[in-house]
């Protein structure tokens, strides 16, 4: 990968100077040191190092560092103020960072966003339409905005129209498209100038599960396409599909990244198991009561439940002991903990 | 963008989705229209895309088309009989000026605000701002559509002004400098309400950006009115070299300042890391240097052409320096990475350059030897006013402001520098837009008149006293004993020394800040910027407007049809 050897830093509010001579608030804005920004994974497609933004006093993204590799779908997930819009739009080359770097196929979205806008299709949480306009004439005013020409635009103005399924609606005016509909159009216009990294902020928002199935198939037909994908959305059910890893972000702080089993593993430290046994229930329970790793064992018609601490390896030692002993155990269930779950293990729920 | 290109758009998809044959000569004028059509500002295709179909263009047509032929009837025949022999082409005109201008004055540049401000308000800026489009061309493009707009409703009014003309009474070149008048004050007033679109971004702001705007429209449409109207009914009472010269003038001075108002705009809505100054600074310095090239040029008229010239454009000047120096002497002084790969590295190119790359060091010492090109130039030119044709009159108004015009310099020298320690100091705790520097040079300049003028006061137990040299900071009462001729010799010198004095100052202390480092551009940013530049190139050169594949591929699959023929059989 070649590098950005440039050195760079970027203070959106940074103290400035009085003839020379520097001051400092007591705000916590940072000096502008110098920082050498070189981005050397060929594999990675999306950067953060260290970014901060502040406005004002709110710490909106705090030190917030991640890479998402190329070809890769990223799960932003954060509650409500948690920072997500603002770091994308830091990646989308639509505000700077009072501090650190961020970078897009190599690239720095400060010092070289032009060359990061020809690689990056931003969709935000808002439709961002125009009125007496149809589809094809949205679609089309972007791709020559995006310099697509001749020939170029046309086959991209297809293709985007059929991978979207809007073809049939290409002659129809905006205004009268259904939240699903402009939904999709969005996406096509995201997708005009095939861009290699895709920043969606919420694009399941308000849509009915048809749509939403219907935006998972096609994210996930993107990312087979080699597109780089960063998705924030709340329906973590769904995040959890189609994500190769996630970040959970709360109060401008990221507090976990990486894949979603990864997450889980590192983050569970109890897994529910369910014996349901035949006629003798309560003396299984009293049996595991005081084994290692066992704890809070309660009992619920033929069914024994329990929380676990242990691993796989463990888990089977102690299904086949008590097999073995001879309780005839019909069912063993393995409850794993759910995204939501780690979701709300790992944050507090606090907006700022 | 031309209604054909409009039309080969709109009907492409169903065009690409018939297997019909074209004609050839059909495929031709797609061919070239999609060419013609790329070549436009796509911001100028949408527009008038969305345009043609809205209510207010359709609203606004129809009224101008009724109220014309409204007048025409009306007009007619209220002039009836008397229209059959007497020159009744003045009072017609005089309609259909009044109709012509109100779109051309007041609903072309609110629409065009309104455009500009909608994008901000929906959110589509954002993602304009993330394409290849840049600031200025989505500016220029909502000109353009301005402007396509303006062409419509004159070609609409032009056989009603040709039946003016026919009922004599006006004579042509008094129509076209009419017409002219209207098209120049509606595309400056236009750029004028762009400049306005962007300025606040909160409720409160944008109405009273507004309503700013709308007085200015107001107000212009009245004065420009005042003058249409009078050289329609009363004739041109300039020669035909002064009308040349202020044809000329005006034409300079709008285009000038419209290429500020167009910077500025720009610069409004390009993001924090780029460079939104030096564009303004260029621009700024293009309309002065014209503007004294058109002062210069009045000399050659005579004193009576030259001296309101001169003071009219000087004193604009004057203001113009006043509120560009206290906005660039308030500009952040991060310069980005960004900026400093472009910033000038020869030794002249440092020498002279500098002073247009961004920071509010480098737009001081702009500002400042601006301002004092300035008086220099004013001072020479009321010498020669005075000393080739003068008259006692000329001379009597010009010597003392010649003698306030070194004051003039060194106080704004002075002011400027107080304005940026104030708002570097404000800066320091709280973001600030560069707008601030307005706000500071006004405190700068009464706090510069009131402080002494207090003490002064409180030290003579409040009772009216004399001019001293601790006054020396007062501007009011200096420059006004300056115009009167009644100034010490050592307060005019004192005054001098306190501008130049604050002028080295600052510019023994913001050494380093004046001549950041220019950085180099990394490698890869420079190939992929010539990658990019050598794609579109390419696919400019071939165009394809009906997705049928290039010549080349299109003998291709000739050939691959040919062998599939040959073994098939």
């Amino acid at each position: 990968m070649s590098r950005t050897d440039d050195a760079t830093t970027e203070i959106a509010d940074q103290p400035q100077s009085v003839f020379g001579f520097r001051l400092h608030a007591g705000s916590p804005a940072l000096v502008a040191d110098q920082v050498t920004a070189v981005h050397t994974d060929e594999e990675c497609c999306i950067e953060l190092r260290r970014v901060h933004r502040f406005f004002g006093k709110t710490k909106a993204v705090n030190d917030i560092s991640f890479t998402v590799a190329r070809g890769h779908v990223f799960g932003y997930i954060g509650p409500n103020g948690a920072g997500k819009t603002t770091s994308m739009k830091i990646l989308a080359t639509l505000d700077l960072p009072s501090y650190g770097e961020a970078f897009v196929d190599g690239f720095s979205v400060i010092n070289d966003p032009e060359l990061v806008r020809n690689r990056l299709g931003y969709m935000p949480d808002s439709f961002g339409t125009y009125r007496d306009v149809n589809c094809w004439e949205y679609l089309d005013f972007f791709a020559r905005a995006y310099g697509l020409m001749g020939a170029e635009r046309i086959r991209r103005l297809r293709w985007v129209l059929d991978f979207t399924g809007t073809r049939k609606i290409a002659e129809k005016p905006i205004r009268g498209l259904s939240k699903g509909m402009k939904q999709r159009l969005c996406l096509g216009r995201t997708l005009i100038h095939d861009p290699a990294v895709l920043i969606l902020d919420e694009p399941a928002a308000g849509l009915d599960p048809r749509a939403r199935i219907e935006l998972r198939r096609m994210i996930g037909e993107l990312a087979a396409r080699g597109k780089t994908v960063l998705v924030s959305s709340h329906i973590l059910t769904e995040l959890a599909e189609m994500c190769d890893t996630v970040g959970i972000i709360e109060q401008g702080q990221l507090l976990a990244t990486g894949s979603v089993d990864a997450i889980q593993r590192e983050r569970q430290q109890h897994r529910e198991l369910v014996f349901r046994v035949l006629r003798r229930a309560a003396e299984l329970a009293d049996a595991v009561e005081g084994h290692p790793g066992v704890h809070g064992v309660s009992i619920e018609g033929d069914s024994v439940s329990m929380e676990f601490s242990g691993d796989a390896e463990a888990q089977a030692d102690l299904v086949r002991q008590w097999v073995i002993a001879g309780y005839p155990i019909v069912e063993v269930v393995s409850r794993s903990k759910s995204l939501e779950d780690v979701f709300l293990q790992v944050t507090e729920g606090v907006v700022q | 963008m031309t209604q054909t290109q409009v039309v080969a758009d709109a009907q492409l998809l169903s065009i690409l989705d018939q297997d019909r044959p074209t004609p050839p000569w059909l495929e031709r004028i797609d061919r070239w229209a999609l060419r013609a059509g790329d070549a436009v500002n796509p911001i100028l295709v949408k527009e008038t895309r969305q345009a043609l179909k809205s209510r207010q263009f359709v609203a606004t047509f129809s009224l101008l088309l009724l109220a014309a032929l409204g007048w025409t009837v009306v007009g007619s025949l209220l002039m009836m009989p008397q229209i059959y022999f007497l020159p009744s082409g003045p009072t017609m005109l005089v309609g259909y000026y009044l109709v012509l201008a109100v779109p051309m004055l007041l609903v072309i540049p609110l629409a065009a605000y309104r455009s500009l401000e909608a994008e901000i308000d929906d959110g589509t800026l954002e993602l304009l701002s993330i394409t290849s489009l840049s600031p200025r061309q989505i500016v220029i493009g909502k000109l353009a559509s301005a402007a396509l707009q303006m062409m419509l409703y004159f070609v609409a009014l032009f056989p009603c002004v040709a039946y003016a003309y026919t009922l004599r009474g006006i004579d042509l070149p008094t129509v076209l400098l009419v017409m002219g008048l209207l098209l120049l004050s509606g595309l400056t007033l236009t750029i004028i309400a762009l400049f306005f679109a962007p300025l606040a971004t909160g409720r409160t702001g944008q109405i009273t950006s507004l309503l700013a705007l709308l007085s200015i429209l107001v107000v212009a449409e009245w004065a420009i009115g005042f003058l249409a109207l009078g050289l329609i009914l009363q004739g041109n009472p300039m020669s035909g070299e002064e009308t040349a010269y202020v044809v000329f003038a005006s034409i300079v001075f709008c285009l000038t300042a419209s290429s500020i108002f167009l910077a500025a705009a720009a610069a409004q809505l390009a993001p924090e890391s780029e460079n939104r100054t030096t564009a303004i600074r260029i621009a700024v310095l293009v309309h002065q240097t014209a503007l004294i090239g058109v002062m210069a040029y009045s000399l050659s008229l005579g004193p009576d052409v030259a001296w309101p010239t001169t003071f009219l454009i000087g004193s604009h000047l004057l203001v113009m320096w006043v509120v560009v120096g206290a906005m660039l002497s308030a500009e952040a002084s991060t310069i980005t990475a960004r900026m400093r790969r472009s910033l000038p590295s020869t030794f002249l190119g440092r020498l002279f350059l500098t002073w247009l790359t961004p920071g509010p060091a480098t737009g001081l010492v702009f500002a400042v030897v601006n301002i004092v090109v300035l008086m220099g130039t004013l001072h020479w030119l009321a010498d020669r006013v005075t000393n080739i044709q003068g008259t006692s009159r000329i001379r009597t108004l010009t010597v003392p402001i010649q003698d306030a015009l070194p004051l003039l310099a060194a106080y704004l020298a002075f002011a400027l520098v107080g304005v940026r320690a104030l708002v570097a100091g404000l800066r320091a705790r709280n973001p600030v837009r560069v707008s601030i520097g307005l706000a500071a040079m006004a405190v700068v300049l009464l706090l510069m008149a009131i402080v002494p003028y207090s003490i002064g006061l409180h030290l003579n137990e409040y009772r009216t006293y004399g001019y001293s040299l601790a006054q020396v900071t007062n501007w009011a009462w200096t420059i006004g004993l300056a115009l009167n001729r009644n100034l010490p010799d050592e307060a005019f010198y004192l005054v001098l020394a306190l501008g130049a004095i604050a002028f080295i100052g600052h510019l023994v202390f913001v050494g380093r800040t004046v001549l950041p480092q220019k950085l180099a551009t990394p490698r890869r940013v420079l190939e992929e910027r010539d990658r990019l530049a050598g794609v579109i190139r390419h696919d400019a050169e071939q165009p394809d407007p009906l997705g049928l594949g290039t010549d080349s591929d299109r003998t291709q699959q000739a050939n691959t049809d040919d062998r599939r023929a040959s073994t098939t059989s």
